[in-house]
């Protein structure tokens, strides 16, 4: 049986607005193997990207605990977390994922250069992944003279230069057409095949939800 | 790439934003070079004007009227060591064309000892090669329509007259920067013409005297003064305190006023990079999602910031040079060189630099408050500070201001905390009172309003742009009042004086009842016009003495003490007996001062002062107290005969109100007195440097004023701008809900409307208090005015600024740009 990568524990999250409080998350089990796909799928307020976000320490869980690549996020430092995101797991949004004043090629390297890695050592990696994704013509380009389908594939790219053993993915086709999104999920698949990237999607398309290995359904907070 | 880059490319991809937040920076440390600078370079203009005649000297050794008019005595000068040269001069009024002018002559080689002569036109070294030949001032060349060559005729009374040669027109600098009456400089013995009819030297009525290097000036002053030979000449240190309390006097409300500019500056720098803070924050949340430490979030912030701090460091030091220097150059005198203090310049430059490097922090340390989400969509809770201090700032501002007005010991000092902390509470208050204000929408079914209302209540960007208008305006009001209130105080000095005038160089035995023979002379006094220095407070200050039994009905006094009892003392020249320390029946001559002193220094009714009058003190009085608006503090009346009986000087001046056409009376009094040799001039043209002087520092104020209000304007605009491009989004949205152009204009008015109006009524409202604090805070300086304020003034520098800022969304043809966006990227 594959080694667990990602196991989250009885999730909660609630937002707090004036005096009403909304229990957005009320007690989560989660789960992820060593390159396993898993599709998060629910309807629009359901709670599946506030889970997405607190498995990927992007958010915090009102109770609960999450432990991915064997460390407790609520215990692991600042510094620790950051060096686990240029190394070892990555995240794609729906749209608005790059820097707008860097090029295409310095978005995707972004996180080596942070990670203090010799450009000599990476570029050619980096350069590969253009190439895989379509984008080596736009290297050059900045986000804005992009189309909508090219800024996520260079956010995937991105998510992909650090061979990250997990990707988290926020509706990656979400703002894309139909015969895009199908592109940007089939180079998912592919991805999770070739190179075996354990992959978290939150979607509400059940067809791209069958992209997955596995579904896992959220509604009104809780998996069902 | 490397963090630097990155840094490089925030800045490179903003260009315009980029350099307007240098620009500002430069901007705002310009403003601070200019507030350190100020007062130096008042100083310095005060300094130099006033010692044009000096020069290098440090004594000046002068006839008076108690003395013979004319001197050859300089032998005794020879013998002291300490003495590097001395330069004696010949100095005397003439009458060119109808007009006094001042003959100055020197020793031929002499003539440049005290101040270099700057030539215009023609050449200085004709002063050596004619006696006959004198320079003029380029202001007398045009007056007298003169040229180099032209021959001028002098006149001294109706027998004596000699004929001049125009050789050079000197520059408005040295011995001309002081030009009234007009100065004509030449050689001794062809200015002794006028007096003797023949050519002579060694003659003269002032000797200036430069000490060595090192040398005990006072000392030497004592020795001299010791000598028989100018025991009745006036021995005096040239310059003296009084230049220094004089631009002290003139600077001190622009200092005052200085530490709201200086406040306003770092405030500005802070609130623009406040102004991309939501953008910021996005920013760093994407970093932080592809795993950039918080150390390396700072260093890209901290370079970026560094780099445009740096950069705005860097020209607004030459901004500070450039700008500052020429603004003095062209409101104070084009002719002095105002030295420009490195440390000043790097204080301002580090100041400008260090709040845009913390600046630049804040919005980092607000971001890491907050998750990765909640910075990626700008939802980290605000701070609650501002409604928490608001009450607690307006608390102390009343404790503060309840303690300044009652309790007159601590008024000065209480009243620059009431500054500070009611300059902070409206700083503070202003976003809590816009949001506030802002819910008035949610009454109003106006769609326009209501979307006003809600952006006003949801963005930052209109709270910081209240805080800048709103303190920006409050600046500038009190700087333009500053300028209208002094301009309106000098024209009522102008209106006081314009039927005044001198009659100088007479014998303390003149008659001055013979001046009422000549027409349009309504009265005359014979007058001691002098400096002395009174001991108040821990210190001495300098004070006019105007020594006359009839001074009550010259000036227009108000009274303290009864006026009976104050003319009763001064009229029948009375003196207080009592014991001094030692037991003895001593007589105290009275004297009149004014309420400042009262109130600065709680000096009262009977107490004894020290008064020292060239150079002899002697124990006085007080009579009375008297107030005067424009003299507040600075005077001393008394009787005549008292000065000459109790400090020895004698009566050297006739002061005449005219009661018709003041020109035509001064004319017929000089063609009437042609043969005495008086110095017969009004008032205002004798004081016409000093209101030159002072209408230039007083014209610094009004352009400090106007380049403050411009700045304030144009940064808050801008940073309005910047703040409005964050909300495209939202535009966009509004629109593709259906929302028209023309209604989107009409809420994007109302946002601007109401930031402006809020702005405006708060400073208007609290211009009054901050007034009364900037008068009292005065008092520190030495200086007493009573309560001023110019509604007026206050309400249309306001109006204007918010009038302007409130139809930006015009000016600026915003429904031009407005858009549906074609996608949410």
């Amino acid at each position: 049986m594959s080694e667990l990568v990602l196991n989250a524990e009885n999730i909660k999250k609630s937002f707090v607005t004036g005096e009403v409080t909304a229990e957005v998350l009320k007690g989560v089990d989660f789960s992820l193997s060593e390159g396993e796909f898993v599709a998060i799928l629910g309807e629009s307020g359901s709670g599946k990207s506030t889970l997405l976000y607190i498995l990927a320490g992007i958010d915090k869980p009102t109770e609960g605990s999450v432990a991915l690549l064997g460390k407790n996020l609520a215990e692991i430092s600042d510094e620790s977390l950051a060096a686990m995101r240029r190394r070892d797991f990555s995240f794609v949004y729906q749209f608005d994922n790059l820097v707008p004043n860097l090029t295409v090629y310095e978005n995707v390297t972004l996180p080596l250069m942070l990670d203090k890695q010799k450009e000599s050592e990476y570029k050619d990696r980096a350069e590969d992944i253009l190439q895989y994704l379509g984008l080596a013509g736009r290297k050059k380009n900045y986000p804005r003279q992009l189309s909508g389908g090219e800024q996520q594939r260079t956010a995937i790219a991105r998510a992909l230069v650090t061979n990250p053993k997990v990707i988290f993915l926020d509706e990656p086709t979400g703002s894309l057409d139909k015969e895009r999104g199908r592109q940007v999920m089939e180079l998912l698949a592919d991805i999770n095949k070739t190179r075996k990237v354990a992959l978290v999607m939150v979607t509400h398309s059940e067809a791209h939800a069958q992209y997955a290995s596995r579904i896992v359904r959220v509604s009104d907070g809780l998996v069902v | 790439m490397n963090l630097f880059k990155l840094a490089l490319k925030n800045i490179t991809s903003k260009p315009l934003r980029s350099a307007v937040t240098v620009l500002a920076i430069a901007v705002a440390v310009a403003m601070i070079f200019a507030m350190l600078s100020f007062s130096p370079a008042v100083y310095e203009y005060i300094y130099s004007t006033q010692t044009s005649a000096s020069g290098r000297s440090d004594i000046i050794i002068s006839t008076n009227s108690s003395s013979d008019r004319i001197t050859s005595v300089t032998a005794p000068l020879k013998n002291f060591d300490e003495i590097e040269y001395i330069c004696p001069s010949l100095t005397l009024y003439a009458l060119l064309n109808g007009e006094y002018v001042q003959l100055r002559g020197f020793e031929e080689s002499q003539f440049e000892y005290l101040q270099d002569i700057e030539v215009k036109y023609g050449d200085k070294n004709g002063l050596s090669e004619n006696t006959d030949n004198i320079v003029i001032s380029e202001a007398a060349a045009d007056k007298f329509a003169l040229s180099v060559g032209d021959r001028i005729e002098l006149s001294v009374g109706s027998d004596k007259s000699a004929a001049f040669y125009v050789c050079a027109v000197a520059e408005k600098s040295g011995y001309f920067l002081n030009d009234a009456p007009f100065l004509l400089l030449g050689s001794v013995e062809g200015i002794s013409r006028l007096l003797t009819g023949v050519s002579m030297g060694g003659v003269c009525n002032e000797i200036y005297v430069k000490a060595k290097e090192g040398a005990d000036v006072n000392g030497l002053i004592k020795r001299i003064s010791e000598l028989p030979e100018y025991s009745t000449m006036l021995v005096a240190k040239t310059g003296g305190s009084y230049i220094k309390e004089q631009a002290d006097a003139l600077s001190a409300p622009v200092v005052l006023a200085g530490v709201a500019v200086f406040a306003l500056a770092v405030a500005v720098i802070v609130l623009l990079f406040m102004m991309s803070e939501g953008e910021k924050i996005s920013l760093i949340s994407k970093y932080t999602v592809i795993g950039a430490t918080k150390k390396q979030i700072i260093g890209i912030f901290l370079l970026e910031s560094a780099l445009l701090a740096g950069a705005g460091a860097v020209i607004g030091s030459a901004l500070a040079v450039g700008v500052f220097t020429g603004i003095l150059k062209m409101t104070l005198s084009p002719a002095i060189v105002f030295s420009i203090s490195a440390w000043r310049l790097f204080v301002a430059a580090i100041i400008g630099f260090i709040s845009a490097i913390a600046s630049s922090l804040l919005p980092i340390l607000r971001s890491f408050k907050g998750t990765i989400r909640q910075n990626q969509i700008n939802a980290v809770k605000r701070s609650r500070i501002a409604k928490i201090l608001c009450p607690i700032l307006i608390a102390l501002t009343a404790v503060c201001v309840a303690v300044e007005f009652a309790v007159p010991a601590a008024t000065a000092v209480a009243s620059v905390f009431s500054l500070i902390l009611a300059l902070a509470a409206l700083g503070v208050c202003l976003a809590p009172v816009l949001r506030i204000s802002a819910r008035a929408g949610d009454k109003i079914s106006n769609p326009s309003a209501k979307i006003a209302g809600v952006s006003i209540r949801r963005q930052g960007s209109f709270s910081r742009s209240v805080v800048m208008l709103g303190v920006g305006m409050t600046v500038s009001m009190l700087l333009f009042m500053a300028w209208a209130m002094t301009k309106s105080v000098f024209s009522d000095y102008v209106a006081d004086f314009s039927d005044m005038i001198f009659v100088t160089n007479v014998q303390s035995s003149v008659d001055s009842e013979q001046f009422l023979q000549v027409d349009g002379v309504a009265s005359s006094n014979k007058i001691i016009w002098k400096q002395g220095g009174l001991g108040v407070g821990d210190g001495e200050k300098t004070m006019n003495i105007l020594g006359s039994k009839n001074a009550l009905d010259i000036i227009d006094f108000a009274y303290v003490t009864p006026r009976e009892i104050t003319e009763n003392l001064l009229t029948s020249d009375a003196v207080k007996t009592a014991a001094d320390d030692s037991g003895r029946e001593t007589s105290y001559p009275y004297v009149f001062l004014d309420k400042a002193l009262n109130i600065l220094y709680g000096v009262q009714t009977g107490d004894i002062l020290t008064l020292t009058v060239d150079g002899k003190s002697r124990e006085v009085a007080v009579g009375g107290i008297l107030e005067h608006r424009l003299f507040s503090g600075n005077y001393i009346v008394m009787s005549e005969k008292l000065i000459e009986e109790f400090f020895g000087v004698s009566v050297d001046t006739v002061l005449i109100k005219a009661d018709g056409d003041i020109y035509n009376t001064v004319n017929e009094l000089r063609a009437r007195f042609a043969d005495n040799n008086y110095y017969v001039v009004d008032v205002l043209s004798a004081y016409r440097w000093e209101m030159q002087s002072s209408d230039a520092v007083f014209d610094l104020i009004g352009t400090l004023a106007i380049v403050v209000a411009l700045f304030i304007f144009a940064i808050t605009v801008f940073a309005a701008q910047v703040g409005r491009g964050a909300d495209e989004k939202g535009r966009s949205a509004l629109l593709n809900a259906g929302m028209s152009k023309r209604a989107l204009l009409g809420a994007e008015l109302a946002e601007y409307g109401l930031v402006a109006l809020v702005a405006y009524v708060l400073a208007f409202a609290i211009s009054a208090l901050l007034t009364a604090c900037l008068i009292h805070a005065l008092r520190l300086f030495g200086l007493y005015f009573e309560f001023m304020y110019e509604a007026w003034v206050v309400a249309l520098v306001g109006a204007v600024m918010a009038a302007g800022y409130a139809l930006v969304p015009l000016v600026f043809n915003f429904k031009k740009r407005y858009t549906v966006k074609k996608s949410v990227h």
